[in-house]
């Protein structure tokens, strides 16, 4: 498991590496001059001149990437913002664990709502409970997340004053990003783990766990529910990538300073070098992240860890299930 | 049914289960009725669909309710009707008392568990004993059934067919049941492997005194292992006697044509001869006898009304009014 890991982390340099490049050649080929930009429509063509060569923007297209590459990955320096000289690095990385709270804590929300609606839903399938259920995970999916957030800061922050609307000093100021975003990402989970508990509870082992006379209640959250969570990790998974990410919307809306307030700045002012920093701290993290999905399906499936495994054979942990546990 | 000296452990009477499917009603078993003496072999015998499995599983009530549903009949399991006690009692008598072994072994053991747990979580179940003496006894139970004890802590995907329904036989004996319903136990396994797990069954069956029911459609295993067979035709038990009342005193049409479907090595034929025509549609059962479409005995007065039971000798029971003519 160990090696698989090491592997895979391995594996993630030519990932990142390629990442950087494709940012870098389609910021390089975009048309623009930064240092135009910087110094306004007034500014002389030697000043221009002087400036892009204190920036390097003179020097080849390989000689900035080597050099932008040196300073990221092994100062991680991400250069200076174009736009008000200030280092990238410190920006993202007082940013960034903002981002990072918002998008943790409206996963693990959204699994704890969809959850176990879902398994409520796979359980009694066809009747109204399953429907009632459904229709909600629907209606979750179904409206768009900054619509959702603007209605609930009418109501609590605006019409009820319970809780700020705008801002991101304490935890009072994350309920309101976190739950409009959650609900959406609820309804996704809630139909996902359905769809795949009804698939594992029609299993001949769900009957042969029955047959042994085990309580209905067990038959479900221990024999099933394992069983049923791969399909649910991925979601979640891909939910979390999509929260680090671009949860550029849910930002907007109630200004939380994280790397999507960020980004879309440095986007409208053409401070290209920062959004190429921004890119590239969210690829290592989808990486790292997906990594993360990876190594908790083989926690959770035997036959998938297997496969990882070298051939050696691990002695397994004698561990026994039934009345306890 | 039957009048014998032996004691009755499972007595199944006019048992009528239904499928409601899109508002129509599939006839799955109809007024099935038999017994099981103590430490018994009953064989049933019958085509895919007949209604074999769907029996086994309302004796341990684990039919999918809806769609399935009991529409009458009683189970009476140590004089006790099974299908009347509350939820809770019928499983402290599932895995206990009663078990099941499953057609297909790939399936039925849980992926992510290591199988001595899963046979531990039975003993645990039903055993007032610590996990530490269930561990124990699940080594043993795997010893038994020809498992080293040391796969204990192994996963279902790192064991064989055979191997893995070793491990479901030792799961069903983990708690010494008086009633073993065993479905079609070696129709997922090779020839030779079926031997050997058949041979194993017989031996377990014997040491520790149990009855059973062996599903199957394979009369080789009936010739085997039963000591009485009910031939089971659309959800009905066309027949039912002893092993020997079956083979050799054959009286309902439907069982002759199942042997003659039969590959023998001293045959001449170069065909087999099998039954003409398809199992009747359980949701549109015909008027009167279910095989008289397909008989070559069908006269008139079999498609007028419901065929009874005849008993043509002491405990050989025949669905059949031209029985006698039968050969």
């Amino acid at each position: 498991m160990r090696k698989y890991i090491i592997k895979r982390l391995l594996w993630m340099i030519p990932v990142i590496l390629g990442v950087t490049f494709l940012v870098f050649s389609i910021l390089y080929f975009t048309p623009g001059d930064p240092a135009a930009i910087k110094l306004g429509a007034d500014a002389t063509p030697e000043k221009i001149q002087e400036l892009r060569e204190e920036w390097g923007l003179n020097d080849s297209f390989v000689v900035r990437f080597g050099k932008y590459c040196y300073n990221a990955f092994l100062k991680f320096d991400l250069g200076k913002s174009y736009f008000n000289n200030r280092s990238i690095s410190q920006e993202i990385a007082s940013r960034y664990p903002n981002t990072l709270i918002v998008a943790f804590l409206s996963v693990f929300l959204a699994l704890l709502i969809g959850m176990p609606f879902g398994i409520m839903s796979a359980v009694n399938q066809y009747t109204w409970k399953d429907n009632v259920s459904m229709l909600f995970a629907l209606l979750g999916v179904s409206m768009p997340s900054f619509w959702v957030g603007l209605m609930l800061s009418l109501l609590f922050a605006l019409k009820l004053g319970w809780l700020p609307a705008t801002g991101f000093a304490g935890p009072s100021y994350w309920v309101l990003p976190c739950v409009s975003i959650a609900l959406a990402g609820a309804g996704n989970i809630a139909r996902q783990t359905r769809s795949s508990m009804l698939e594992v509870i029609r299993q001949d082992y769900i009957t042969t766990a029955r047959a042994k006379g085990q309580t209905e209640g067990k038959v479900i959250y221990y024999h099933a529910l394992k069983n049923a969570l791969i399909p649910v990790i991925t979601t979640a998974g891909s939910l979390l990538g999509i929260q680090l990410g671009g949860a550029v919307i849910a930002e907007a809306v109630f200004a939380v300073p994280g790397i999507g307030t960020y980004m879309v700045s440095a986007i409208k002012s053409r401070d290209y070098i920062a959004v190429q920093g921004s890119v590239l701290v969210i690829a290592i993290t989808f990486s790292l992240l997906m990594l993360a999905v990876d190594i908790l399906y083989a926690y959770i499936d035997p036959r998938i860890k297997s496969k990882y495994q070298s051939k050696k054979k691990e002695k397994h942990k004698v561990n026994v299930v039934g009345k306890e546990a | 049914m039957q009048s014998n000296e032996k004691e009755v452990l499972l007595s199944v009477k006019d048992l009528k289960v239904i499928y409601t499917t899109d508002g129509c009603m599939v006839h799955a078993v109809n007024n099935v009725s038999f017994d099981l003496n103590k430490g018994e072999t009953l064989g049933l015998v019958g085509e895919t669909g007949a209604g074999k499995t769907t029996i086994a599983k309302t004796i341990l009530r684990i039919l999918p309710d809806p769609p399935a549903k009991v529409l009458n009949g009683q189970v009476y399991f140590e004089g006790e009707n099974i299908l009347q006690i509350p939820e809770a009692k019928m499983r402290k008598i599932r895995g206990n008392k009663i078990s099941m072994i499953f057609q297909d072994p790939m399936t039925a053991l849980n992926p992510i568990f290591v199988v001595g747990d899963q046979i531990a979580e039975v003993i645990l179940l039903h055993e007032n004993i610590s996990r530490k003496e269930a561990e124990i006894k699940t080594m043993q139970i795997l010893e038994m059934v020809g498992i080293p004890g040391e796969r204990y802590g192994e996963y279902p995907h790192q064991f064989s067919g055979g191997m893995k329904q070793r491990v479901i036989i030792a799961m069903a004996l983990a708690c010494n049941p008086s009633l073993l319903l065993a479905d079609e136990p070696t129709t997922a396994l090779d020839v030779t492997i079926q031997a050997q797990v058949l041979e194993l069954m017989a031996e377990l069956k014997e040491k520790l005194n149990m009855a059973m029911i062996m599903i199957t459609h394979d009369l080789g295993v009936v010739a085997d292992i039963c000591d009485k067979v009910a031939v089971v035709y659309a959800g009905e038990i066309v027949e039912v006697g002893t092993k020997e009342d079956i083979f050799d005193r054959t009286k309902h049409p439907y069982t002759v044509g199942l042997f003659g479907s039969l590959p023998s090595l001293n045959m001449t034929e170069k065909r087999l001869k099998p039954i003409n025509g398809m199992m009747p549609d359980p949701m549109d059962l015909p008027q009167g006898c279910n095989f008289s479409p397909r008989c070559p005995y069908a006269i008139d007065a079999c498609r007028e009304k419901d065929i009874e039971f005849t008993e043509v000798s002491p405990g050989h029971f025949v669905r059949c009014i031209r029985a006698e003519e039968v050969k």
